[in-house]
Order: C-alpha cells, then sequence, then structure tokens
C-alpha cells in the first residue's frame, strides 16, 4: 500500500485509500441512514428586512456636525439616490489590512515589519458569494426621521461580511426624482467657521468611469437568518468632512443667495471622497453604517 | 482433461452452427482454454473471436461473475471424436472484470425509441443523461453519483480508439458521440468504476465502450418523418462474403427543433472492414466521417417562464417553455477518423494492435448568464455572456497488448501487458460573445496544445481454487502537457513583451486495481473490486514545470452476479452491487464557465440493481434497473466511516429507474409471414438536490415503438415522450441576468432549466433490399 502515486497529492490519496477500507459496505448502512431527505447542498433561501435611511437627525430635521477641517456645518437637506445593495460574504479589503491572516502569534513582529499587499487589480474588493440583494433605487432622506426605506428581500442563509452599495444617476421612475434633477446626491445647509459663514447648496454626480458609483465593503459583521433586519445607515456628516468651505466664497449664488458647489470645486471634491468614505467599526466619518439584528433581537 | 481447441469465424449468423469439430486433448492456450478469457476491453471483436463456451476442465466452473461473456452452450461440446470445426457465432464481449462491469449486447432493444448512438448508454445501469446544448451536442452524464459532465469523467471509446479530448475549452475529457450511427452498435461494455488496468484517463466514474457490428447482410434503408419536420435517412450495408464485423453505413438527419432555435443538420459515415488473413489474425480498418450544425435554445429562467416574460415568445405557457433568451447558440462539429486493428492468436498466446488517428473541429456557443459578467470598466452597459469555445485538434494514438495463459497448480492463470499512447495537437480557445450579434469581444484563453499520454499496464488472471478467482494489477500513465498561451498581455512591468508564452509540465501517476470473485453456486457468484482511477489536468490550468496533479478516485464495490444462459432459448442475469467511490478533487458544473469547475474532495455511495430476461421463443427482452446514489463534499476532518459528512453534492440524481422492453412476434395472415414488434422504454429520475437547498423536479418519460415487418419492407411509427411531460431536462439554480444589459444584474441564485422534449412522433419505412439474411 505504500506510495502508488508519486505526485505531489499523495496524501489525500492514502486517506482515501484507507477510507475505502474493504468492509466500506459495513458503514454503508449506517451513511444511508444519515443521508436525509433534505437537500443539504448549503445557503438556504431566506428573506430578511432592509431599512435605508440617515442617521437620526435633530428634531428640527437638521444634521449639525464638525469636520476635520474645523468648519461647524448645519445641513438642511441631505438626499442620496441609493440602490441597488448587496450583501456579501467576504470582509471589506480595509479588514484584512487590520485582521491577522496565518498565524496570530506573528502578530508582535508585523508592528515592525508589516505586511506587504500586492495590488490585487482594477479593485482592492472581492465581495465573494452575494448573500442578499435588493435592487431597486430609492431616494434616501438622511434627514428623515424614520427609514426610506423598509422592504423584505431575498438572500441565502449565512455569514456577510460587507456590503455593496450603488450610488447611481436616478432612474425615471424613481420617487421624488424631481428633487435631485440629475445628481445622486444633493445637499445644502450652512458652515462655519471662525465667524465666517458659508450658505451652500449643489449636487453631485459621480462619473460613470471604473467603480465610481460603487461603494464597495461597506464593514457589516453578523449573519443572515431567516426574518432578520438588516439596517444600512447613509451618513451625510462625512460627505463634507474634508471641505473647505470658503474656498466657495467665490462661487455663483442661487437664488436663494446660497454659494454653489460647482464642478471641480474643491468642496466638490471633498464631498466626492466623502460620500465613498467608509471606515472600520463604524467609527466617523464614514458615509455609511450597517448592522444586523436578528429576529429575535428584533 | 479434454478441452477443444476451436477457431470462431464470424459470419451473419446470429446462431452456432457446428461445420465439424475438432477434439485435441488439453489445448492450454488463451484462445482454447475452457475457462474465462481475460478479453480486452479495447478489442471486443477480437474477444468475441475467442470462441463460444467450451467443455470446461474438471474443477474449473465458470463463476457467474467471471464467465466470458462469449460463452454459449456449443453444440460442438459433445464432441469427443477429433474433427476440425467450423463455428458460426454471435460476437460477444470479453470477461467482466467487476460486479459493475456490464457487457450490453444491444440486440432486441434496439427497438425502444433511441435517436442517437448517445442514448444507448442508457442501457447502463444508473447511466442517466441530459443535453442542456442541442440536438449536436453530447449530453451530460450521469452515472454512480457523478456529475461526469460531457466525459470528463467517463472514458469513452470506440471500438478501443479513445473519444475523450483533453483540454477541451468544452470541458476537459469532453467526448461526443454523437458521429457514432446507432444502427451500427452491436454492443455496449460499460465498467462502473475503474476497477480494470486497462481503463485509461478519465475512467473516474467508469468507462463505456462502444462495438461496432451489423447483423444484416445486403442493404438496410430507412426513411423516416416525423414532428417539427424532424427526417432521416440512413443506409446500412452488410456485404455478403464478410462477417457482421464488415459494414459501411451512411445518415443523414435534419429537424426543426421542438422550439425556438433547436433546428439541426447533420451526416454520419462509417465503415469498417474486416479481412481474417488466415485462422489466426484478423485485420480491421475503421473510418468515420462527421460533421453537424445545430441551434441550441440554452437555460430559461424559471420564474421569468411563470411570468410569460421572456422576449421575443408569446405568452403562453408553452411558448414561454419552449423559447430561447439568446438565439446565437448552437455549435458545429467536423469529425473525422480512422483506426487500424490487428489481432493474432496463438495456440497460448494472443496479440492485439491498433493505430489510430482523428481529426476535430468544433464550436459551440452557449450564453448560461444573460449580461452579468462583462468586467468593463467604462460604465456602459454589459455586452453579453455569450462564450465561443473552439477546439480543433488532431489525434494521433496506438494501442496494444499481449496475453499469454499458463498452467500453475493444474489450473489455468493468465498475463496480460499492453500500452497505450496518444498524442494530441492542436487549438483551444475561449471567446466573450456579444449577445447583439455574436461577435467576440474578448479572450478568455488562446493557447496552443501538445499533449502526450504513455499507459503501461500489467494484468493477471489467477484462480487458486475452482471456486475463487483473483485478478489483479497495475496500471502507469505518465502525461506531458506543452501549452502555449497566447492570450498574454503584451506588456508589463519589465516593459514590453510578447504575448505568447510556452509552458510544459509533466504528470505521473500508478494505478492499482485489482478484484476477487468467489463462486457460489455455479450460477451466482459474488465479486469484490477496489481500484485507483485518474483524471488529467486540464492543461489550461498549469503552470510551467508543475509536477500535473491528477484528480484521484478510490473505487470499492461488493456485488452478487446471477447468470443463466440457455442460448437463444433463454438468458437471464441480474445483479445487486453496492459502491463506495472517494475524488481527491471533484468537479461540478459553473454556469460562469460553462463548464465543470474543481470544488474538493468528495465521496458518494449507493447501490445498483439490475436484471435483464432474453427469451427466444416468446420473443421477449426486458431490462430494468434502479440505482441510488448520494454524494457529498467531504469535509477535511471527515471521519473514515463518515460517508455523508458534508454538504451535499449538487445536480447528481439519487434514484436513477430505467426499464427497456421488447417484444417481438411473428404471425402470419393468410399465406403471409409477418413480424409485429412493440417497444416501450421507461425513464424515471427522483428530484435532484440543487445548490441553495433546493430539489429540481423529477423527470419521467414513456417511449414506445410499433413495428411492422412484411417480406422485405418494414413500417415502424415512434412516440417519445408519449405523456406529453413537461420535463425540464437540466436544472441550475444560479444569479443571471437575462432581462436588461443596462440593468442592475441580480448576484443571488435564480432556478433556471434546459426544457426537455415533447412528446414526437415519428413514422419510418425500412427496405432490407437483400433479404438473404432478414427475411422474418
Amino acid at each position: 500500500m505504500k506510495p502508488f502515486v508519486t505526485s505531489s497529492r499523495l496524501a489525500p490519496s492514502m486517506r482515501s485509500m484507507a477510507r475505502c477500507a474493504p468492509w466500506f459496505a459495513l458503514a454503508l448502512s449506517g451513511a444511508l441512514g444519515a443521508a436525509a431527505c433534505e437537500p443539504d447542498t448549503g445557503g438556504e433561501l431566506i428573506e430578511f428586512e432592509l431599512s435605508l435611511g440617515g442617521p437620526q437627525a435633530d428634531d428640527d430635521g437638521r444634521a449639525r456636525f464638525v469636520t476635520t477641517t474645523g468648519w461647524t456645518v448645519e445641513l438642511d437637506e441631505a438626499l442620496a439616490a441609493v440602490g441597488p445593495v448587496y450583501v456579501q460574504a467576504n470582509p471589506p479589503a480595509l479588514a484584512s489590512l487590520f485582521s491577522a491572516p496565518g498565524d496570530e502569534r506573528a502578530l508582535p513582529l508585523r508592528l515592525l515589519v508589516p505586511l506587504a499587499h500586492a495590488h490585487p487589480g482594477a479593485s482592492h474588493y472581492d465581495g465573494g458569494e452575494a448573500k442578499g440583494e435588493w435592487l431597486g433605487q430609492v431616494l434616501v432622506d438622511a434627514l428623515a426621521p424614520s427609514p426610506s426605506l423598509r422592504v423584505t428581500v431575498p438572500g441565502t442563509a449565512g455569514d456577510v461580511a460587507s456590503l455593496e452599495v450603488h450610488l447611481l444617476p436616478p432612474r425615471a421612475g424613481l420617487a421624488g426624482r424631481e428633487r435631485l434633477g440629475e445628481d445622486q446626491l444633493r445637499a445644502s445647509g450652512q458652515a462655519e467657521k471662525d465667524g465666517v459663514v458659508v450658505r451652500f447648496a449643489g449636487g453631485l454626480r459621480l462619473p460613470a468611469e471604473a467603480q465610481q458609483r460603487i461603494v464597495q465593503g461597506v464593514p457589516l459583521a453578523g449573519a443572515l437568518d431567516e426574518g432578520c433586519a438588516l439596517s444600512v445607515e447613509i451618513d451625510p456628516a462625512a460627505w463634507f468632512d474634508e471641505a473647505n468651505f470658503d474656498t466657495l466664497l467665490d462661487a455663483p449664488t442661487d437664488e436663494r443667495g446660497r454659494h454653489l458647489v460647482t464642478a471641480g470645486s474643491q468642496v466638490e471634491r471633498a464631498w466626492f471622497i466623502g460620500a465613498r468614505s467608509l471606515s472600520q467599526g463604524g467609527a466617523a466619518p464614514t458615509a455609511f453604517r450597517a448592522s444586523i439584528r436578528s429576529e429575535a433581537g428584533r | 482433461m479434454l478441452q477443444l481447441a476451436c477457431r470462431c469465424a464470424l459470419v451473419a449468423s446470429g446462431t452456432l452452427v457446428a461445420l465439424g469439430a475438432s477434439a485435441q486433448p488439453a489445448a492450454d492456450t488463451p484462445a482454447a482454454e475452457g475457462q474465462a478469457q481475460e478479453g480486452d476491453p479495447y478489442f471486443p471483436a477480437a474477444a468475441g473471436a475467442s470462441g463460444f463456451d467450451l467443455p470446461r476442465a474438471a474443477g474449473a466452473p465458470e463463476p457467474a461473475g467471471e464467465q466470458d461473456a462469449d460463452a454459449a452452450p456449443s453444440p460442438v461440446a459433445a464432441a469427443a471424436e477429433p474433427t476440425t470445426v467450423r463455428v458460426e457465432g454471435r460476437r460477444k464481449g470479453p470477461a467482466p472484470k467487476a460486479a459493475s462491469d456490464y457487457q450490453i449486447e444491444v440486440g432486441q432493444l434496439r427497438d425502444v425509441p433511441r435517436r442517437s448512438a448517445e442514448k444507448l448508454l442508457t442501457l447502463a445501469p444508473g447511466l442517466f443523461l441530459t443535453n442542456y446544448g442541442g440536438e449536436g451536442h453530447p449530453s451530460t452524464i450521469f452515472l454512480r453519483g457523478f456529475d461526469a459532465g460531457e466525459g470528463q469523467d467517463v472514458e469513452l471509446s470506440l471500438e478501443g480508439i479513445p473519444l475523450n479530448e483533453p483540454s477541451n475549452p468544452h470541458g476537459h475529457g469532453f467526448a461526443d458521440t454523437n458521429f457514432i450511427i446507432s444502427g451500427l452498435v452491436e454492443r455496449l461494455r460499460v465498467i462502473e468504476g475503474p476497477f480494470d488496468p486497462r481503463q485509461g484517463d478519465f475512467a473516474v466514474a467508469g468507462t463505456a465502450e462502444y462495438a461496432l457490428g451489423l447483423e444484416d447482410r445486403g442493404f438496410v434503408t430507412k426513411l423516416g418523418y416525423g414532428s417539427y419536420n424532424r427526417a432521416d435517412l440512413s443506409v446500412l450495408w452488410g456485404p455478403h462474403g464478410f462477417g457482421r464485423d464488415t459494414f459501411a453505413g451512411v445518415e443523414l438527419s435534419r429537424g426543426d427543433g421542438f422550439g425556438r432555435n433547436r433546428a439541426h443538420q447533420a451526416v454520419r459515415a462509417m465503415g469498417q472492414l474486416t479481412l481474417e488473413l488466415d485462422e489466426d489474425r484478423k485485420l480491421s480498418l475503421l473510418a468515420s466521417s462527421y460533421a453537424t450544425r445545430y441551434d441550441s435554445a440554452g437555460v430559461l429562467r424559471l420564474d421569468d417562464v411563470e411570468r410569460g416574460r421572456v422576449p421575443g415568445c408569446g405568452a403562453d405557457a408553452d411558448e414561454q417553455f419552449f423559447c430561447t433568451y439568446d438565439p446565437n447558440q448552437g455549435g458545429a462539429v467536423q469529425r473525422h477518423l480512422v483506426g487500424l486493428r490487428y489481432e493474432q492468436r496463438g495456440e497460448r498466446d494472443r496479440l492485439r494492435a491498433q493505430v489510430f488517428t482523428a481529426l476535430r473541429n468544433l464550436r459551440y456557443r452557449e450564453n448560461f448568464t444573460g449580461f452579468e459578467l462583462d468586467p468593463r470598466l467604462d460604465g456602459g452597459p454589459q455586452r453579453g455572456d455569450g462564450t465561443e469555445q473552439s477546439y480543433d485538434t488532431v489525434t494521433l494514438g496506438s494501442r496494444g497488448s499481449y496475453a499469454r495463459s499458463f498452467s500453475l497448480l493444474e489450473r489455468r492463470h493468465e498475463v496480460e501487458v499492453g500500452y497505450v499512447a496518444r498524442h494530441d495537437r492542436g487549438d483551444t480557445i475561449l471567446r466573450r460573445l456579444r449577445r447583439a450579434d455574436g461577435v467576440p469581444y474578448a479572450v478568455d484563453f488562446d493557447g496552443e496544445l501538445a499533449i502526450s499520454n504513455l499507459g503501461l499496464y500489467g494484468a493477471a488472471r489467477f484462480s487458486p481454487f475452482s471456486w475463487l478467482v483473483l485478478r489483479g494489477g497495475l496500471r502507469l500513465d505518465a502525461f506531458v502537457f506543452g501549452v502555449e498561451d497566447r492570450n498574454g498581455p503584451e506588456v508589463d512591468r519589465g516593459g514590453e513583451r510578447e504575448a505568447s508564452t510556452a509552458m510544459e509540465a509533466f504528470g505521473f501517476a500508478v494505478q492499482p486495481r485489482g478484484g476477487a470473485t468467489v463462486l457460489l453456486t455455479p450460477w451466482l457468484s459474488w465479486a469484490t473490486s477496489i481500484g485507483v482511477g485518474t483524471r488529467s489536468s486540464d492543461a489550461q490550468a498549469l503552470s510551467d514545470g508543475e509536477s500535473a496533479p491528477f484528480a484521484r478516485v478510490v473505487a470499492t464495490e461488493t456485488g452478487l452476479v446471477a447468470r443463466q444462459d440457455r442460448g437463444e432459448a433463454l438468458r437471464s442475469e441480474a445483479r445487486l452491487v453496492v459502491f463506495n467511490t472517494y475524488v481527491t478533487n471533484d468537479l461540478v458544473f459553473d454556469e460562469r464557465a460553462g463548464r465543470n469547475t474543481p470544488i474538493g474532495a468528495s465521496n458518494r455511495f449507493g447501490g445498483t440493481v439490475w436484471g435483464r430476461l432474453t427469451h427466444g421463443p416468446s420473443g421477449l427482452d426486458v431490462a430494468t434497473s434502479l440505482t441510488y446514489s448520494e454524494a457529498y463534499l467531504t469535509p477535511e476532518d471527515a471521519g473514515l466511516f463518515e460517508l455523508a459528512a458534508g454538504p451535499r453534492l449538487p445536480y447528481v440524481p439519487r434514484w436513477v429507474l430505467r426499464s427497456d422492453l421488447s417484444e417481438r412476434r411473428p404471425f402470419s395472415i393468410g399465406e403471409e409471414r409477418f413480424v409485429g414488434t412493440a417497444a416501450l422504454g421507461l425513464s424515471f429520475v427522483d428530484q435532484r438536490p440543487l445548490p441553495f437547498e433546493q430539489f429540481g423536479i423529477p423527470i419521467g418519460t414513456v417511449d414506445a415503438a410499433l413495428r411492422l415487418r412484411w417480406r422485405m419492407l418494414e413500417l415502424g411509427a415512434e412516440v417519445t415522450n408519449m405523456f406529453d411531460r413537461r420535463n425540464r431536462e437540466v436544472e441550475l439554480n444560479y444569479p443571471s441576468n437575462f432581462a436588461d444589459p443596462e440593468a442592475p444584474g441580480s448576484r443571488l441564485p435564480a432556478r433556471h432549466f434546459v426544457a426537455g422534449a415533447p412528446v414526437q412522433l415519428f413514422g419510418s419505412l425500412t427496405a432490407y433490399l437483400d433479404p438473404s439474411e432478414a427475411t422474418p
């Protein structure tokens, strides 16, 4: 019985040889009993609840926050066309940088000698198997007191680790489309810093090239099962985190005297980055947060 | 001890006729010995020539599972005077090597409606076929818990010529038997498992070997017409003065198909000339040409069909069921094959040699996912997921064997050595097609192949006691893969470069196989076998200098074989077998690639019960089998006897039932004699497990045929799927988007299916233009 196979796959073959002992028939009867009448192919089809909305705003329907550039911003409008949304099995690329693949005993050493990560191609993110999806599009009012969407969607049971959210141009049939025009996001409000007050308004159009309309790898931890609830929060506080609003002072104004966020302006570029920003663990600033509650937890 | 030395001449008659007899004391030769012959599966014709049932030496009974399939009571058995005999005998296959070594003479079961030689495979117990690609596309084979694709896990051959195609873009090991004229198939040998050292590459689930022959002499011309404008014309010719292994045939077929995009056209030509050089030596030349072009409807989403939203077809349920998303699907095949076979039999030995060559050119187009996989980054709409698979290759090969018998402990034994050498060379290409116009827009791979396989084996049959036969052997296979990848980048980090890269890989596998047969009674034996088989690597998956890995299978089985043979009057055989097979690296269908792809280790087990009864006086021939199998993806930590550990393998049928029945009854009206034929075929496959905890629906068909022969004419009528059941021949669970190239694609699995054929009628008129051997 010694090696009858000379390639590198020797070990599995030897194991399998042992597996097929002549008296396998004895095991057969047991196996027949174990072979239940269920398909048992894994990944049960389920339905769960998906909600999309903003963080709870102040009682007056405004969001107030301070950016890392030192501006205190108060938004009176924050809209986004959101969808489709895919729930994926693989973690975000960001997560793998902080996780410890391989031997965790090497972690202290890694503080001294960090791991090198080869560029995986056009995208760092590989979502793996899709575990749930919503293919529609909804106008999310991120300042509204309740979610803009609450819908039952299909999926397959099992662990999930990230989301993929699409920010596409508003579809013709999108309810409230007139509030967005041709933009994917719209916002208005005022920013104050060192006594300088800038009232602003504008929209953001994400270009079609590459994956710029897709936010990949929104961190998520949990498992989908029948009747669970997945909540996705769009946080406009992240949109302008790196904006310098004084650069808008030379921009044209609308009929209400608000400076317009024009394409190519610093605020518009900062908005583009902020609208797609993510952080590990959902710490601010992050444009998206997601969480799962099991049916029992609800 | 008295044995008869015989030389059997194969002639047209199906009966045994002694023209003379010659009795000689104890001729110890493989050809003359009365014990079971360990024939070569690749030389069934030669094995058939080895003779009929000869008087056995005292203490040398034939185990039911070991008995030479040539065996039949001989009229010369009682002859005691030294005489010369010439026997007209029906050619049959070599002796079974395992309980699941089925020698299936098509015989009267040919009456059951089957439209192709491929469908004859369903005569093998537990073998189930589904076709998702159309009339010219080979079927997917399911056998013993294996989803064997279009041949990647089943070794297929025709008269010893291997048919599996290495590194075919449609599937490594792809084998198309649609080029065979079904009327020329005389016998099938199906070994379910790798238990014979003669079985080569791809013998994972088993081996199926076609043997050709034509009983009728003269011309047999058949013209048929049926549903959906199907028209067939075939002319078979068996020249007088030659045996049943000399014949020629031509077949033309066309039809519109039973729904959108299912038309086909095909032409087949086959011929074989067998020259008996003398009593001991024989030379056979086989040639075949085949061409077909066909359209394919492909898959449909069940939710679209149920809602009547498959585009381009009416809302009627049947129109939707038989509709298509992508009319670019279909294929074309050209295949030409020549083989030369030599056989020599001596007093104690047997030599066989064969050379063959084959040319193949095929192109398949299919689309499983619609608009889902186009990797474009410019934000534009998806162009489509159609694939075009091209394979243009030449095969050169040779195989041979030498067998010799010897005496030890006053008993007969035999050893055999053999080889197979094969080289495949050609191009293999996989491209992506635009849905709108079928034009390629991307290349997945484009390679030039040069693959060589050299296999050597040694086999021995040893019978230490009258009640025990031991078989064993060792097979060595070496593969050399040479691939030129012509689809590389023209620029890399080092700067400009050539788009092509050459690579070579080498693989080597040793496969022991063996078994034991215990004779329980003269008609009942118990056979147990174990064997290691391999599937070579797809050259597309190898890297330069790699030690090419093999998918290895370890199979075991044990079973009871009961057999009674009373010649033309009554032949009956029954088997009960349980089996277990472990595969180190299994494959399962991947809709994104449109082919089976690796998934890791797997395990399957089950059992088969099979029986066949042929009763000459009543004209009845009936065969029935029932097979149960389970297949699981084996976890790394599975225990030795946890056969059902891990998730279940999808698509593998659990229960397969097949029954074939034919009744031929002569009768007279006045002075005129007629022969009436009634035949029935029944197939049932229980719900198959699908991915994502789903079950498919059962598949069932009932086919029937009636024929009436008068003088040289025969009128026939066939109905297939006579209850017009809407079978979903193939069911798959995976994401797709056939709705809109600009719509966001669903990534969740949806049920897809390929529609099975509805009820179809087919009428035929057959003329036996030289009825000298075929008058009822």
